[in-house]
């Protein structure tokens, strides 16, 4: 994994959420939603794409939202049939593997400064 | 493992992976994962084989890491704080070896059954399956989900490997997740894959229309179906099981709201969730068993062993008076 | 109080209802569509009060510590109208305004401000009445919202009116925390000065609204009719012709252009679309009187050169043709190549029914903006109420300077449009990024009257604050 490849994926990611309109129609959908945007899929999309963008907010706060999703999908079938079926839920597995891939990443570098 | 890892990634995650990509075993046991076919004979070469995967042979053994894992995260270490799952357990008092090794395969075990009764209803149905026993590998699966997806693909074509070599050609899953796994995302990181993935509702489906054979239940019953999203919603198998359901004497489907079921079935929060997110895991199934039970039914069939775990555990905590139970199960109690 | 923003709001309305998490504070602060916000006008936090006195309580707060507040219903407005312009705001969602009182002996439902339209739909249909409004996004926008924008999107306007027909009288909650209620409990709406009006269709401007009284309205019976057209001006000289011969309003009067109609088609396994789409629900007490006029639209069709026209009597068909058509963010389901489509830049613009045709044709091929005659457009629309839209696409790839080009482009023909027609927007709001256009077609005098009027109402400015301004898109 190198830089390059880390920035692709994230542009990948940046993409789809560029084609998501924010319309909200899946967040009654998702089954964490409980009143809160955070906890459902278009904030999970916004806060992704943000933290990208802007390096806004934290990892720890971003790898808590991505993985209280339980991948259900009920979000991404909702965005297909009403709105622009920017695959919300494979967006959110792509950060995921963003976040573990960022930290592996990381790890490389300390170790090798560390001979 | 690199520190970094562990400061964003769910140790309970971390936890899988490593279980994965060292024991080849989601909850990690070193035990056989074949004892439930001990006395079938199922012959390792066959046209069809059939995939057992993790799930319900070690449904007991994740029972015991999720409830250890859930005492981490009440601790605030779910995430983040722990260096390590281990240190983890320890501090919490829990011995992970200590649980697992004190489970077997056991009669009261509701999860093994379903395998035996998968293999039973093939059978009734004029079709014999091979098994790779020992030799089956673990799908990997969870890694994906976890976005360990370099971990992943290196497993698939690992895996890969081992299903050529022992001629293995059309593959018939029961675990919803895996076969979706086996189906769907093998096909992108190995080069010229060529099994051909059938899930057994599918396949039972299609012989039960030309056996014409017709089960029957010894007692009426109104059932409701809860929909694995993994099966409504990844390998979109939605008409199957209800007309599996449908085709038993006896049983009366009360479905839900369409808004809830089919591919727009409600996630019971089973899976993953529970190992990261355990109380919020539990709303959500809440939520999803408060649904199910308004259509009035007295049992609650569904077909994947991360939802009947957690089906099982939320009715129990609302003290609903319903059984859940899988449906190849069922099945398998219809058919003569 | 005295201690930091969240900390006061929390002791305010109670600390599950407050949120200074800064993903909670992005979700918020976004509204449908592009551009993201930008990283310093994100709001300091989120509130959610659960009931009128909460709103109160925070807009006092507000008020004194001369505080922006952007109200937000579920933020799907997309000229800008929910989203911070100012730094250092607070974030007001109605989504805990949830009551639902139901006075059916009276006619009226009273709502809290966040009910959802589609959980509202589904109520009153079960009820045996119509929500006389179908807004594209009403899986998630509110009644509050809806009534801010006096919105009844897709449905025609002179068929069952405007919401503020509907809106028997609001609750509102003013920029000083004052709570007033404004109209009646009749049927009949109060003659001469019923202030109600300044907060319908006020896009947030004036108070916050946080209970609607609205008027239910027993439901009709349907006739639906689709016709595929080879231009998209035959579509215009249908409706017009529909009107010119005295015929009574259809409850809905759609096109879909047949380009735009294929990705939706496609979803759907509806084929290739035939030509450009037209459709029209015809509404009455009776059947047979539904039909009949459904038949009418179909000779009108017809007489216009409509390819096929038929009355659709198959509740799939229903279904199918209307879905493709409600569920317009299924036309960027369409792809260039291997490309995923974006949508660019945006026009709607409400037309006299004399010049549907030209306008049109003015879309297509009449301006001369260099980067929107490059870029794929797709149109659609409420034809029947007069209300077209284009929307120009881009691939995902396309930097993001040229698709800022487009949607520059698109607002300045939209403003075109109006000021050569002499005409408005009819949907989604005036505020905002409408402002430039505002001052042009209504002049600096009528601005600095309703920027009296706001001072008066609202003196610290701190409700929607640079909506009115046109900040930000000058
Ligand atoms: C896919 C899609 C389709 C759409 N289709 C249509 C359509 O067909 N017709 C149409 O007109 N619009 C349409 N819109 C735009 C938008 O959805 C509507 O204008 C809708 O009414 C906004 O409702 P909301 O609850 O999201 O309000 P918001 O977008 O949150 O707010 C709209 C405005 O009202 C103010 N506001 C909200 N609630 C209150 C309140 N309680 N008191 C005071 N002020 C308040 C806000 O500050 C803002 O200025 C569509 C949007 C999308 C994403
Ligand atoms: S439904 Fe799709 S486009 Fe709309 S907010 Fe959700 S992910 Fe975005
Ligand atoms: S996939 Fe994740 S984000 Fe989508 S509905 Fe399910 S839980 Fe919510």
């Amino acid at each position: 994994m190198s830089n390059s490849e880390l920035a692709e994926l994230a542009k990948e990611i940046t993409d789809n959420v560029q084609r998501c309109w924010k319309c909200r129609m899946c967040v009654e959908m998702c089954p964490t939603y409980e009143g809160w945007f955070t906890q459902s899929t278009a904030g999970r999309l916004m806060a992704i794409n943000l933290y990208i963008k802007h390096g806004l907010g934290s990892e720890e706060d971003l790898s808590n939202m991505l993985y209280s999703c339980t991948t259900c999908r009920r979000c991404q079938e909702r965005c297909r049939i009403l709105s622009t079926d920017c695959s919300p839920a494979d967006t959110i597995l792509k950060a995921r593997q963003y976040l573990v891939r960022k930290a592996e990443l990381k790890g490389e570098r300390n170790h090798e400064q560390i001979p | 493992m690199s520190k970094s890892l562990k400061d964003v990634i769910p140790v309970g995650h971390i936890y899988i992976k490593d279980n994965i990509l060292e024991k080849d075993s989601l909850a990690g046991v070193s035990e056989s994962k074949a004892l439930w076919a001990k006395d079938l004979n199922l012959p390792k070469k066959a046209e069809y084989t059939f995939f057992a995967a993790c799930g319900y042979q070690h449904m007991k053994y994740v029972e015991g890491m999720m409830g250890a894992l859930k005492s981490a995260s009440k601790m605030g270490m779910g995430m983040g704080k722990v260096v390590g799952i281990s240190k983890a357990f320890g501090k919490v008092g829990v011995d992970l070896t200590g649980i697992t090794a004190k489970i077997t395969a056991s009669k009261d075990d509701p999860y093994t059954p379903v395998l035996i009764s998968a293999i039973s209803v093939l059978r009734k149905l004029g079709l014999d399956v091979g098994y790779l026993h020992e030799e089956e590998p673990c799908c990997g699966s969870p890694m994906y989900y976890a976005g360990f997806e370099d971990d992943y693909a290196e497993h698939s074509r690992k895996n890969y490997e081992i299903f050529e070599s022992f001629g293995v050609k059309k593959l018939i899953g029961l675990v919803p997740a895996c076969t979706a796994s086996l189906r769907d995302y093998y096909p992108k990181y190995i080069e010229g894959y060529d099994l051909e993935v059938q899930h057994v509702l599918e396949v039972v489906v299609q012989k039960l229309k030309k056996t014409g054979v017709k089960p029957k239940v010894k007692e009426n019953v109104k059932v409701t179906y809860h929909d694995p999203c993994q099966l409504s919603r990844y390998l979109e198998l939605t008409d199957e099981p209800r007309e599996i359901l449908k085709s038993i004497e006896g049983i009366e489907l009360a479905d839900l709201d369409p808004e809830q079921c089919g591919k727009w079935s409600t996630c019971c929060g089973g899976g993953g969730l529970e190992a990261t997110h355990p109380e919020l895991a539990e709303r959500v199934g809440v939520r999803r068993v408060e649904e199910l039970l308004e259509t009035g039914a007295s049992v609650i069939v569904s077909n994947c062993p991360a939802c009947e775990m957690q089906l099982t555990k939320v009715t129990k905590k609302l003290n609903a008076n319903v059984k859940v139970i899988d449906l190849v199960r069922l099945l398998d109690e219809s058919l003569e | 109080m005295g201690g930091s923003i969240i900390s006061d709001l929390k002791k305010l309305v109670g600390k599950e209802n407050a949120s200074d998490n800064i993903y909670e504070r992005i979700s918020y602060g976004q509204d449908a569509a592009q551009p993201d916000l930008e990283p310093e006008k994100i709001p300091v936090a989120v509130v959610k009060p659960q009931s009128t006195r909460g709103v109160s309580e925070a807009l006092k707060y507000a008020n004194k510590n001369k505080i922006p507040i952007y109200i937000h219903g579920a933020g799907t407005a997309f000229k800008g109208s929910p989203k911070p312009k100012r730094p250092g705001s607070i974030l007001l969602s109605t989504q805990g305004l949830t009551s639902i009182e139901e006075h059916e002996e009276d006619m009226y439902y009273e709502l809290g401000a966040g009910v959802n339209l589609y959980k509202l739909e589904k109520l009153l249909l079960s009820r045996g009445y119509l929500l006389p409004m179908t807004i594209g996004s009403k899986f998630s926008s509110t009644i509050g919202g809806a009534v801010s924008i006096n919105t009844v999107g897709h449905m025609v306007d002179i068929c069952l009116g405007k919401i503020i027909d509907y809106v028997m009288g609001v609750e509102v909650v003013l920029p000083n925390g004052d709570i007033i209620e404004t109209g009646t409990r009749s049927i009949r709406r109060p003659a001469g000065l019923d202030y109600t009006r300044f907060f319908v269709g006020a896009e947030g401007l004036f108070g916050v609204i946080t209970k609607v009284r609205f008027r239910v309205i027993a439901d009709r019976k349907k006739a639906y009719v689709v016709g595929f057209f080879p231009e998209l001006t035959d579509v215009a000289h249908a409706f017009q012709r529909y009107y010119r011969e005295k015929l009574p309003p259809p409850l809905y009067g759609e096109v879909l252009d047949k380009v735009a109609a294929e990705a939706p088609f496609r979803l759907r396994g509806l084929g290739e679309p035939k030509g450009h789409m037209a459709l029209a629900i015809t509404i009455s007490y009776a059947q047979e009187e539904a039909d009949r006029e459904a038949q009418e639209m179909v000779r009108v069709f017809k007489s216009e050169n409509a390819i096929d026209a038929h009355v659709v009597t198959s509740k799939r068909e229903q279904t199918d043709y209307w879905d493709a058509r409600d569920n317009i963010l299924n036309i960027l389901q369409a792809s260039e190549g291997d490309e995923k489509l974006v949508m660019a830049g945006a026009l709607e613009s409400s037309v006299p029914l004399s010049h549907l045709d030209d306008v049109l044709v003015y879309l297509q091929t009449g301006h001369t903006y260099r980067a929107l005659k490059e870029a794929k457009l797709f149109i659609y629309g409420h034809i029947g109420t007069c209300d077209l839209h284009g929307m120009w696409v881009a691939p995902v790839s396309m930097p993001q300077a040229e698709r800022m080009q487009i949607a520059k482009e698109a607002v300045q023909l939209e403003g075109d449009v109006n000021l050569m027609w002499g005409c408005a927007s009819g949907e989604v709001g005036q505020t905002a990024s409408r402002m430039p256009f505002f001052k042009k077609r209504y002049g600096m005098a009528a601005h600095t009257m309703l920027m009296n009027v706001k001072k008066a109402i609202d003196p610290n400015n701190i409700l929607n604050p640079g909506n009115l301004e046109g900040e930000g898109y000058e």
